[in-house]
């Protein structure tokens, strides 16, 4: 049947509509995704979050753990004490993060963060928490649990700035990117992964009062916290691949970051026999143990739990000083 | 797949494209494709359970007409049974065997625990997500088939795509087959100002879901996640913000369902009708969740008798509803009592109605008056009782309403961010006042017929506002629990 006029002249005006429809459409979608692009761009190039600096270069030696390391590690000292040993072009990070319990998450992380490197240094601190998950998730559903958080969202752990650690990551408003909400006036956030608590700063002090609360509130956590978790198999399974992984890239050293005996003793109730066993794992593996966590009086934590600056800094001296006496020891036996 | 998610945002001009390329005889493959796609994108195994479902309901649909009156029942049963067994088995099964438990062991009779069973543990079952909503619709055709309202759908194409539609499949509304499988059916013909009004539809549903159900979101999770640390006013806040986020959140998955639809040319039933403008909690509930109240109504409340025979009786009836809405929303103790709490006061308002008039008329209160304090009334009410809702158990609920009383200074902010709480309290009244001029349904004349450099001057403040307000988490909508 032949169209009539009018109904040609409908269907043309009809295409021209849907055309100029589709591509106001289009240029609404650039426009959105321009104005976003933008603004994690500007984002990206300041302050992010306490993590984002961790995942911003490659490595040629880790600091791995959970918050304690985070906290407790100076890159800088390690590498400014260790120099000698470490001959490496790329810097040593501090990959502690107080979700990063072992795991085929954690581990892959690993991988991709020092992935051109070879002899490097990776000091890992441990302590029972390292090894928990909730109870009610089986061994695949830990690792669905670990692909949520933020090791498991991303796929660029090396570049900066990195934009995919933002849109995967982020969730805060962008308007951060004028006036950032998640920054503690007592954490600096150092670019090479070190998150240093400072007690005094300009505006105010953490006093001892406020870390004895800190503390109560960190133990209680504790408390609640074993309640809903247990140590699971399948983190020490990974925490063995971990070591089997990290002992062919250079040399590893396993630490127990010092934080307060009330906390340690808690630790140490749900896994007795914890200092024996990092023990025996670390003579299998031929590295060693540096268990700090009965020097405790010698350093001080804002929470019971986390060095502040100052005894990180102290503890991560002490600890390279160990090292290297072990480097050394190594190295004469060698020859 | 979320639809506040990127994924999303690729499926959906997919599935938009295909429909309209294809002619009509294909679109209800393409479309059904689509939808088991977004469920799959959710849960790969339990996808078998909406199978089973649309399988045994086409089944005994179809059967239903043409059998005599002992086999029509029998069919009526068969779906029933398979589809509550479903529902049972799957939501309910670990809740009421850990409750007998409970109830054996005060008895002082020790039944071992789930987990001591073998290997096997009720607690690991994963609840299929929009079990409920997908159960009570496709229940809901067989009845009516049973009760003579509508013929059976012969295509089982159609059929399975009435029980699976993507924009609705997860978290309502809750559509009866008379109105959906008919649209499903009909031509559609590309209509630019119905495809506008969908994606501004949609576009609000974002706005509402990733710019204030999730920033409200924060605040309550802090005060949630450890009642007994908190105080006062911030627990009060926190309360009656999650009554603001478990609103916003559900309107907001709604007007993206609704807009969704409208883009394929569907009109699905609004499920909201500005609640929080109710002036009794008879009306509030009238107006809240229309699609699941208006089920439970034709399928249980009227069936039970309503409120056509004694007083007695009609308390029980409403009794019996919202335990129903209470236990239809969760299997815990904490939705039970809600869905009693809100019986209570229903029951309440509807004994004490001529007393209450006497008073307001003794006091000679005007009835702009009377509304507000009803208003007052009702957000307190529901505040409370939204915080079973919202608690873990029971013992966190007491202990939250316990610490709520415990006012010890005029401290108002868990975040110590006064920036982000002024904004949330700037977003609920501005939405409230759109809600109160365009209704939930409405939302599209805002920005539809103005003038040019408005409408795009809008659509950049939607951008700026989007880009810069929203909390970017990705989190799933509260009813996809359901």
């Amino acid at each position: 049947m032949l169209l009539t006029d009018k109904t040609h002249l409908y269907i043309f005006n009809f295409k021209m509509d849907l055309k100029k429809f589709l591509l106001k459409l289009t240029l609404l979608a650039v426009a959105f995704c321009g104005v976003y692009y933008f603004f994690v761009d500007k984002l990206s190039k300041g302050y992010v979050d306490p993590y984002y600096y961790k995942f911003t270069q490659e490595a040629g030696g880790l600091i791995l753990g959970l918050s304690r390391a985070n906290e407790g590690i100076s890159p800088y000292i390690v590498e400014s004490k260790l120099d000698s040993f470490i001959r490496q072009n790329r810097p040593i990070v501090n990959l502690g993060i107080n979700e990063a319990h072992f795991g085929d998450v954690y581990l892959e992380t690993i991988k991709k963060k020092i992935k051109k490197s070879d002899n490097g240094l990776f000091i890992i601190s441990v302590s029972p928490a390292n090894f928990t998950a909730p109870k009610r998730l089986d061994e695949n559903q830990i690792f669905d649990f670990d692909k949520k958080l933020k090791m498991g969202k991303i796929t660029n752990f090396t570049s900066y700035p990195n934009h995919n650690y933002i849109i995967n990551t982020y969730g805060l408003p962008l308007y951060s990117s004028f006036h950032n909400l998640d920054q503690w006036n007592h954490r600096v956030s150092h670019k090479n992964g070190w998150n240093e608590i400072i007690l005094k700063t300009k505006s105010d002090t953490i006093t001892d009062n406020l870390i004895n609360y800190w503390k109560t509130e960190s133990i209680k956590f504790y408390t609640k916290k074993a309640e809903s978790e247990h140590i699971a198999p399948y983190r020490y399974d990974c925490f063995i691949k971990t070591l089997k992984y990290l002992t062919t890239k250079g040399h590893v050293f396993l630490t127990r970051v010092p934080s307060d005996l009330d906390v340690v003793e808690i630790e140490n109730s749900h896994w007795q026999t914890f200092d024996k066993d990092m023990d025996s794992i670390a003579k299998v593996f031929n590295i060693p143990y540096l268990n700090y966590s009965k020097q405790s009086n010698e350093y001080k934590t804002y929470d019971g739990s986390h060095l502040e600056s100052e005894s990180a800094k102290k503890f991560t001296r002490v600890l390279c000083d160990d090292i290297k006496n072990i480097l050394i020891q190594n190295k004469n036996s060698y020859l | 797949m979320l639809f506040n998610s990127f994924e999303f945002l690729l499926f959906f001009p997919i599935v938009i494209f295909g429909f309209y390329l294809l002619p009509h005889k294909y679109r209800w493959l393409w479309l059904l494709l689509g939808s088991y796609y977004f469920y799959l994108a959710h849960e790969l195994e339990l996808v078998i359970l909406l199978f089973i479902s649309t399988c045994v309901d086409y089944f005994c649909g179809l059967k239903i007409p043409s059998a005599s009156k002992a086999h029509k029942k029998l069919y009526l049963l068969i779906s029933i049974f398979v589809n509550l067994g479903i529902l049972f088995a799957f939501k309910y099964l670990s809740f009421f065997t850990t409750s007998l438990q409970g109830v054996f062991a005060f008895f002082g009779v020790d039944i071992p625990k789930s987990e001591n069973l073998g290997s096997y543990s009720f607690d690991q079952i994963l609840i299929p997500v929009g079990i409920s909503f997908y159960t009570f619709q496709t229940l809901s055709y067989t009845i009516d088939i049973y009760r003579g309202k509508i013929k059976p759908e012969k295509h089982f194409g159609v059929f399975a795509l009435y029980v699976s539609f993507f924009p609705q499949l997860v978290a309502g509304p809750i559509e009866r087959a008379s109105r959906l499988i008919p649209q499903l059916k009909k031509k559609v013909n590309i209509n630019i100002s119905n495809i506008k009004k969908g994606l501004i539809m949609m576009a609000w549903g974002f706005f509402l879901k990733v710019v204030i159900a999730d920033r409200i979101g924060i605040y309550v999770d802090a005060a949630f996640i450890d009642p007994e640390r908190n105080h006062g006013l911030p627990l009060y806040i926190a309360a009656l913000f999650f009554a603001g986020q478990i609103y916003y959140d559900f309107s907001a998955y709604t007007s993206i369902a609704i807009g969704a639809a409208k883009i394929m040319g569907v009109d699905l039933i609004q499920n909201f009708d500005r609640p929080f403008f109710a002036t009794t909690v008879a009306s509030f509930w009238k107006r809240w969740h229309i699609s699941l109240m208006d089920w439970l109504k034709d399928y249980l409340f009227i069936p039970l008798g309503g409120s056509k025979g004694s007083k007695l009786k009609t308390v029980r009836n409403v009794f019996i509803l919202f335990v129903a809405v209470g236990l239809w929303h969760g299997a815990n103790w904490t939705f039970i009592i809600w869905g009693a709490l809100n019986a209570v006061i229903l029951i309440l308002e509807f004994v004490t109605t001529p007393l209450r008039r006497r008073v307001f008329k003794s006091l000679r209160l005007n009835q702009q008056t009377i509304n507000l304090l009803a208003r007052i009334f009702g957000v307190n009410f529901l505040l409370i009782t939204l915080i079973f809702f919202r608690s873990a158990s029971t013992a966190d609920a007491f202990s939250y309403i316990k610490q709520m009383f415990n006012i010890t200074g005029l401290h108002v902010n868990i975040l110590n961010n006064y920036f982000e709480l002024a904004l949330c309290l700037i977003l609920i009244i501005t939405v409230q006042t759109i809600h109160y001029f365009k209704g939930n349904d409405k939302i599209y004349e805002l920005v539809t017929n103005r003038p040019k450099y408005i409408r795009y001057s809008m659509y950049t403040a939607y951008i700026f506002i989007i880009v810069l307000f929203a909390i970017n988490r990705q989190n799933t909508f509260i009813y996809f629990q359901f």
